[in-house]
């Protein structure tokens, strides 16, 4: 039995000590932090994250200092953000954050980040407009209705019936845009239709038809809405035609003008207009710009892409420089450009994964 | 002649070729761990005295295919009855396993190769999906396989094309010495979880039927401490419940004593309630998948002084649904239904040309046809894809150490033809008196897409290129047997280089589309040792894998793969009572495909896993009793396997064995 024993021990030893090259683990890196940019005039990137890992972030450029804060949101409050966080928007002193597949709205204190209260029990919510401090819009990509809600009191107040009984799912909701008491929603998936919603009312007032699948919207300062459809994908059941520009003025809803785009090959996105109200950009290989007086499509492209595409577009109210997000390979942290309003480049900085949505901050 | 006498008969020529001083040596390499169970209990009550089976090579002759192939022996299928496959390899192989989580999606990854580069085969038929080109390895249950080989690399390409990590092959053997039999298994452990299995072993001369079925059920409902949410607190999984059944039937009939005849039968159907992200908050949102699928194969046999033959027709059928709804809302989102027919006929012949050479060949013949729609949005796509592949090759041994084997595969798919694929190999016996191998292959093997990458509506491709691959290998295969102790190890280094990997990526158009866009370069170890020792009436085991995986895409680790994993096991029988230990590691993991580190989430930590077990049996009138707890994740670790899945703590389970 003696023979067993010592190697028994010696051989344990040998084990144990081995084992200790692996148990030197990493943790995470801890997190937390303060931060204070109530007096910092500068741009939250809303980064989306890998569908279904719940790890959507939050970023802050600091225009003055030219200074990027990445993960904000996890640093501020020790949390994730949640899977896929769709847009922003800031009213007063609160901003609210749609995080898409969490199925909540967050809303932050724009200052410090801290975390201040959320809205759940939504579907797939795409886009927040805030009408007044207590009513606001969410729009949603499956749920066929628009989610009316308190911004003061975070909380649900009722719902915008847009559920047409079609083959295809409609209406799915995304982008607003603002004109007086009414708003207009873009229904992009599989879907051709611009809603009028009477603010008032809270009811679907008119319905104008566009061409097939608009994804962003704009109104300029002459008071036309401008709709930028991409047309559909080959192989649709909806079917495809060519991406176009429509103008459609906001107060008759007549529609004045369509551009076509030339090939079906093109699928533009990400319509933005400038602070002044007069120049519209958009991404399609690259970013292009026209003037709204112009009644045709740019010939050269703005600004050349740098990978494959950029992912997100915004222009900058008060000095019109153009931020544009580009995700790389979709799977690491991505970078948002800026531009001089001629397209030269500024910098650049490291952002989180997949940044899709800009939102300014006075 | 009892086989076990042959052993018996080839160990002691082993063993008096050894001095003491080896003896020596391996005690140290060897006291490791000096446990081992056997479980042949349930057999032991005849007379014949049962050893444990292992690999054994003959000193004379060496296996004929000297391939970089490890098998998973039939006594640790028989401990693990109660785990799914994907449990299984994570436990007891060099295999990687992504889990999303307890009984859910598990695919399989072979040195830092995509789901869709490991093959699973069931009794020489693919079960991998031609839409998806993967296999949810969660959905076979351990009882229903019988032999379990991995075939790694380029070895594959002696059975199929694609395999460009390795081919698991799970198959069901008849044992015509074996006499009938029934069990019973029910098994209850945590998290309302449920699991039945039957096995009836019928043999009357020369036919043998031997049928199996099994229920799963589990409320899977584990608790976890949710940080996703704020503020964060102890959550219980939600919808995350699954049932499984299947029954699968076995004919085999012997012809003569050279010519058999078998026909297999598997039928399974699991309803999965997929769990949402973590942040996902009071909308009930529920996602559930159905999965169908009828697997039927007829097979031909025939072993000869000159050729082997093997002819083998089969097909598969499998169905998966899956709908997306709100509940809150009575809203259905998405609402998938896919339909997969496929049918297999393969011609394997082997021709003993003389004592030292033999030539191989093999035809293979299979047809596909798919289709999918979403009801919703009236999306999907219908296709068909047929495939002939043709297999040629040669062995021969060289004197009396060294083998040789050469094959050829050559494959056209509709109306492609893909470039051909060679494997080249030997196995070289290093010492004349010692069973130490040193084993190496080169090989060049091919992957095509698949259908959903060629056809899927939106961004299917349907002008990819077949992802190409080089291998080579280097093994060391050492068996050492000797008075003290039994040893079986195999380290293997390998290099592998892929091109034209296949990658989807969100397009200009909104929709994602995949491309022949990324190069990745593997190359790593795997170790594999198992040791058996019998003290007096004891019986201990040890077994262990390691795995050094180094693969890279742009010189950065590929995302949820580890640099480092291994699992170990250790047991121990005595008189009728056994323990098991076992213990699992599974390294850092990047989440990005930057290797970033410092963003909250951008790695995954590396975490120990410890279960044990502890069972015995007893002996009734006519039947055995085995009765058996276990624990998991005995520490209670807090892992996760991919980002924001959760995976259990500590759990338990109770299972109760009844055998006639």
């Amino acid at each position: 039995m003696e023979n067993l024993l010592k190697p028994i021990f010696s051989g344990l030893k040998m084990m144990l000590l081995s084992l200790f090259v692996f148990i030197s683990c990493d943790e995470s890196p801890v997190s937390t932090g303060e931060y204070n940019f109530m007096d910092s005039s500068g741009v939250f990137i809303v980064n989306e994250g890998i569908f279904m890992q719940d790890n959507a972030s939050l970023s802050f450029l600091n225009k003055d200092a030219s200074r990027m804060y990445n993960d904000i949101f996890f640093i501020a409050n020790e949390s994730s953000l949640g899977d896929i966080a769709c847009s922003m928007e800031i009213h007063g002193n609160k901003g609210y954050i749609a995080i898409n597949n969490s199925g909540k709205i967050y809303s932050i204190d724009p200052g410090n980040i801290r975390f201040s209260g959320k809205i759940t029990g939504l579907t797939s919510p795409r886009c927040i407009h805030i009408v007044n401090d207590t009513k606001g819009y969410i729009t949603d990509l499956y749920s066929k209705k628009i989610s009316i809600f308190n911004p003061t009191a975070n909380e649900l107040t009722g719902e915008i019936d847009v559920n047409n009984n079609s083959a295809f799912g409609q209406h799915s909701t995304e982008q607003m845009a603002a004109y007086g008491q009414l708003v207009f929603v873009a229904c992009w998936s599989f879907d051709n239709q611009i809603l009028v919603i009477d603010t008032n009312t809270d009811q679907v007032v008119d319905s104008i038809t566009v061409t097939k699948q608009p994804n962003s919207l704009v109104i300029d300062k002459n008071d036309k809405l401008w709709v930028l459809s991409d047309g559909g994908f080959t192989g649709s059941s909806y079917g495809q035609e060519n991406a176009a520009l429509t103008r459609i003025d906001a107060k008759t809803r007549v529609t004045e003008e369509v551009i076509q785009f030339p090939s079906l090959d093109d699928s533009p996105f990400d319509l933005t207009i400038n602070g002044s109200g007069d120049t519209l950009y958009y991404i399609l290989r690259g970013i292009h710009r026209l003037c709204i007086e112009v009644a045709e499509l740019p010939a050269e492209t703005f600004i050349e892409p740098r990978n494959y595409d950029y992912y997100s577009l915004a222009v900058d109210p008060e000095n019109s420089v153009i931020y544009a997000g580009d995700a790389l390979d979709y799977q690491q942290n991505g970078l948002v450009y800026r531009f001089y309003p001629d397209g030269e480049l500024i910098d650049s900085f490291r952002v989180g994964m997949n940044p899709g949505d800009f939102c300014f901050k006075p | 002649m009892d086989k076990y006498r042959l052993f018996d008969i080839i160990f002691d020529k082993a063993f008096s070729l050894y001095g003491l001083s080896v003896i020596r040596k391996t005690c140290f390499i060897v006291t490791l761990f000096l446990f081992s169970c056997f479980n042949n209990i349930a057999q032991s009550l005849n007379d014949t005295i049962h050893i444990p089976e292992v690999e054994i090579v003959a000193i004379e002759k060496f296996p004929v295919a000297a391939n970089s192939v490890t098998e998973i022996d039939s006594f640790t299928l028989s401990q693990i009855r109660n785990m799914n496959l994907a449990e299984l390899l994570s436990q007891y192989s060099t295999v990687f396993i992504k889990s999303t989580g307890r009984g859910s999606l598990s695919t399989a990854s072979f040195r830092g190769t995509d789901a869709s580069h490991t093959k699973i085969y069931w009794n020489g038929l693919n079960l991998n999906s031609p839409m998806l080109g993967q296999m949810d390895l969660s959905l076979i249950p351990a009882t229903f396989l019988d032999h379990l080989s991995l075939y790694h690399g380029g070895s594959s390409l002696v059975k199929a094309s694609g395999a460009l990590g390795g081919i698991i092959s799970i198959e069901n053997q008849p044992a015509w010495d074996r006499d009938n039999s029934f069990s019973l298994s029910s098994e209850m452990a945590s998290f309302g979880t449920y699991e039945a299995s039957g096995n009836l072993y019928l043999n009357r001369n020369n036919l043998i039927s031997h049928s199996r079925v099994f229920i799963n059920h589990s409320d899977n409902d584990y608790p976890f401490y949710n940080t996703n949410v704020l503020p964060h607190e102890e959550q219980r999984l939600k919808n995350s419940d699954y049932s499984k059944y299947g029954y699968l039937q076995e004919f085999y009939y012997r012809i003569q004593s050279n010519d058999f005849l078998s026909i297999k039968l598997w039928l399974q159907h699991s309803d999965r309630n997929l769990p949402s992200p973590l942040s996902r908050e009071l909308a009930e949102t529920k996602e559930y998948q159905s999965d169908g699928n009828i697997r039927s194969v007829i097979t031909w046999k025939h072993t000869g002084k000159l050729w082997d033959l093997e002819l083998s027709s089969g097909i598969t059928s499998d169905r998966i649904n899956y709908t997306s709804e709100d509940l809150q809302q009575e809203n259905i989102s998405m609402d998938s239904r896919s339909q997969e027919k496929s049918l297999f006929n393969s011609f394997d012949g082997t021709l003993h040309i003389n004592s030292k050479t033999s030539a191989r060949v093999q035809v293979l013949y299979n047809y596909y046809d798919v289709k999918i729609n979403e009801l919703i949005h009236s999306q999907g796509y219908d296709a068909i894809r047929s495939e002939i592949s043709l297999m040629t090759g040669i062995d021969r041994y060289f004197g009396k150490r060294l083998n040789g084997w050469f094959l050829m595969r050559t494959d056209r798919v509709d109306e492609d033809f893909i470039p051909l694929m060679p494997s080249l190999g030997f196995a070289l016996k290093l010492l004349p008196e010692k069973n130490i191998f040193l084993k190496a292959n080169l090989s060049r093997n091919y992957n095509m897409p698949s259908l959903n990458d060629l056809y899927w509506i939106p961004g299917g491709n349907p002008n990819l290129r077949p992802e190409e691959n080089y291998t080579a290998d280097l093994a060391l295969d050492v068996q050492s047997k000797n008075d003290f102790i039994l040893i079986h190890s195999l380290l293997t280094a390998y290099v592998s280089g892929i091109n034209d990997w296949i990658l989807w990526k969100p397009t200009q158009y909104g929709y994602w589309a995949p491309e022949n866009v990324a190069q990745v370069f593997s190359r790593g170890l795997e170790f594999n040792i198992k040791t058996i020792k019998e003290i007096q009436a004891a019986k201990m085991f040890f077994q262990g894998n390691y795995n050094l995986s180094r693969t890279t895409g742009d010189g950065k680790q590929l995302i949820y793969i580890p640099l480092h994993a291994f699992n170990m096991h250790a047991g121990v029988l005595f008189k009728g009572f056994q323990f098991n230990y076992s213990l699992n590691y599974t390294g850092k993991r990047y989440t990005r495909t930057d290797n970033e580190e410092e963003s909250p989430e951008s790695i995954l930590n590396p975490y120990f896993l410890n279960d044990i077990s502890a069972s015995k049996e007893f002996s009734l009138d006519k039947a055995a009793v085995k009765l058996r707890f276990a624990v998991y994740n005995l520490f209670n670790k807090d892992y996760q396997v991919i980002l924001s899945r959760p995976m259990p703590g500590r759990n338990y389970s109770a299972n109760v064995t009844l055998s006639f």
